[in-house]
């Protein structure tokens, strides 16, 4: 027990079956001063916004790391893979309790177990000043106030190849990098195939479950919007991406004036952040994971030309009959579409 | 704090009896903190009222709790107040008189997580209930063990009518609550998205207004 805690513990024996109605009271009155109520004032409590990102120098493992404020998905909290070593005791003791295993040594930190994920150093894009190549990113005005210049581009001719820098000797001259913080929500996939049943195709669908249970935030060097494919593209042969993004923030690292160009990020870089996402989520899909068939097999009234898949692409493709515009319709609504909203 | 009466015996009454209902009362904890900025936390340490003054954001929906009670601040559904024991969050009774602000008494959970959900009612046609014409067509609902594994990948599954929004996630630690993690900020819709077979109907929460 601390020093400045009194004790107020008594005993009640327990060969006596009586006690005075005073003693009594005196007890329930003691109990009542005591109770373990207390008040603090955190002077330094600011709110923070679901999936708002913070970072830091960490001077023992020289390198930048990141927590992510609890964000939910359909009331889960999201999660974030890392090395088992790098995560919360919480987080190790609940994977230790149960079949949450990823393989190598990482496990899925729960956003609401305050994780820090190290940054990698591989990672970091670079943005503007150092940055080299035959399309670049625009510099943020932001940072161009604060002195990071435009990169040097590329150019390719009939007489060769040149790299124009701007003309921008005045002034500082800084660094920048920049992560992307993406979060996933892994959904299923309904892939369709080409088969056939007595001469005629047949379109097979497979229903591939989703991987992950929660939502997942990962840091990447740079993103886009996955590209919408049509269901008929599936059928030559795109992988329909079974997951739907959201770009949570971009985090960035502004060196001093003078680094070098190349330079790696360590403390002395200043971190700034932009954040795309400020409220908890709700998602859905179009498919009902209670009731949906694993394996559907709609028929196509089209020739099957040696058991070659191609002709029916075609067929489709040109769309010339009801049934080639039947089977194209089916797998246009067969495509499996997710979205988050938020709540 | 005022001591229950329940706790004064009468000369003859059944020691062990009080002594239940002391070490009952010695281990909850009556204060349910519902103004902006503060928040109850309880761990092994004991127990902890913290004020955190810029924080202090009295969104709709906001939710505070102790290890035996929770308490919603006013938001609304489709326009609607959700209740607690047939009274609004904000404190309104059946007969429109105000009263206390309603308190939903809670089973600290045996996993590590609950959720304090929204409950809303739909008719066979898929058509919220008014509270006006039930007072259980919306209520505050306190949900141990797992929010329904379909949920992840869409909106709520229908149950008997119900459909579920969590509002706040709540952490326990050993059977005390640990802390309240708010999910939801801002007054909501409600959509009910009807079944066809076997496949269940699903309630979808929004943001509104």
């Amino acid at each position: 027990m601390r020093d400045d805690v009194q004790d107020y513990s008594f005993t009640i024996d327990p060969t006596v079956d009586s006690i005075a109605v005073s003693a009594w009271v005196e007890i329930v009155e003691r109990v009542a001063r005591n109770r373990p109520v207390r008040f603090d004032v955190l002077e330094k409590g600011r709110f923070r916004h679901p999936w708002n990102v913070a970072l830091r120098w960490s001077a023992d493992n020289e390198r930048w790391e990141s927590n992510v404020e609890p964000g939910f998905v359909n009331g889960l909290d999201a999660t974030i893979r890392l090395d088992a070593q790098d995560a919360p005791p919480e987080t190790v003791a609940r994977v230790q309790g149960s079949d949450e295993k990823p393989p190598s040594g990482r496990v899925d930190a729960r956003l609401t177990e305050f994780p820090w994920f190290p940054l990698s150093r591989e990672n970091w894009r670079t943005v503007g000043t150092d940055a080299i190549g035959l399309e670049l990113e625009k510099v943020p005005d932001y940072f161009v106030k604060l002195g990071v210049r435009e990169g040097s581009t590329i150019n390719q001719s009939p007489t060769g190849v040149s790299v124009s820098t701007p003309d921008n000797t005045e002034g500082p001259r800084r660094l920048l990098r920049a992560q992307e913080v993406i979060l996933t929500q892994d959904r299923p996939a309904l892939v369709p195939t080409i088969g056939s049943d007595g001469g005629f195709a047949t379109i097979d669908f497979t229903l591939s479950p989703p991987g992950r249970e929660r939502s997942f935030v990962t840091f990447v060097p740079s993103w886009e919007p996955k590209a919408e494919i049509e269901g008929l593209a599936m059928l030559s042969g795109a992988t329909d991406q079974p997951f739907e993004q959201l770009q949570i923030a971009t985090v960035y690292l502004l060196s001093m004036d003078g680094e070098p160009d190349g330079a790696d990020v360590d403390e002395s870089w200043t971190p700034f952040l932009a954040h795309k996402v400020f409220w908890n989520l709700n998602y859905e899909n179009n498919i009902d994971l209670k009731a949906t068939p694993k394996f559907e097999r709609y028929p196509v009234p089209i020739p099957l030309a040696g058991g070659v898949a191609q002709p029916v692409v075609d067929a489709l493709v040109d769309g010339v009959t009801d049934a080639a515009n039947a089977a194209l319709s089916l797998l246009n609504d067969s495509k499996v579409v997710g979205k988050f909203w938020i709540i | 704090m005022a001591i229950p009466r329940y706790l004064y015996p009468n000369p003859g009454d059944d020691v062990d009896e009080y002594v239940d209902r002391l070490t009952a009362w010695a281990e909850s904890t009556d204060v349910v903190i519902g103004s902006p900025g503060l928040e109850l936390i309880q761990n092994e340490l004991g127990t902890a009222v913290v004020y955190k003054p810029r924080n202090a954001w009295d969104h709709p929906f906001r939710v505070s709790a102790s290890s035996s009670r929770v308490q919603v601040a006013l938001g609304f559904l489709n326009d609607q107040i959700p209740r607690i024991n047939g009274v609004t969050v904000d404190g309104i009774d059946a007969n429109e008189k105000p009263v206390d602000v309603p308190q939903l008494a809670i089973e600290p959970s045996e996993s590590t997580a609950s959720w304090v959900c929204l409950a809303q009612l739909v008719d066979d046609d898929g058509e919220p209930v008014a509270p006006a014409d039930n007072p259980e067509a919306l209520t505050i609902v306190h949900v141990t063990g797992e929010l329904d594994p379909a949920f992840i990948q869409g909106g709520y599954p229908d149950d008997m009518g119900i459909g579920l929004q969590p509002l706040a996630r709540l952490s326990w630690r050993d059977g005390n609550l640990a802390r309240v993690f708010q999910i939801v900020y801002h007054n909501l819709g409600h959509r009910f998205k009807q079944g066809t077979g076997d496949r269940p109907g699903r309630h979808f929460f929004f943001a509104q207004g």
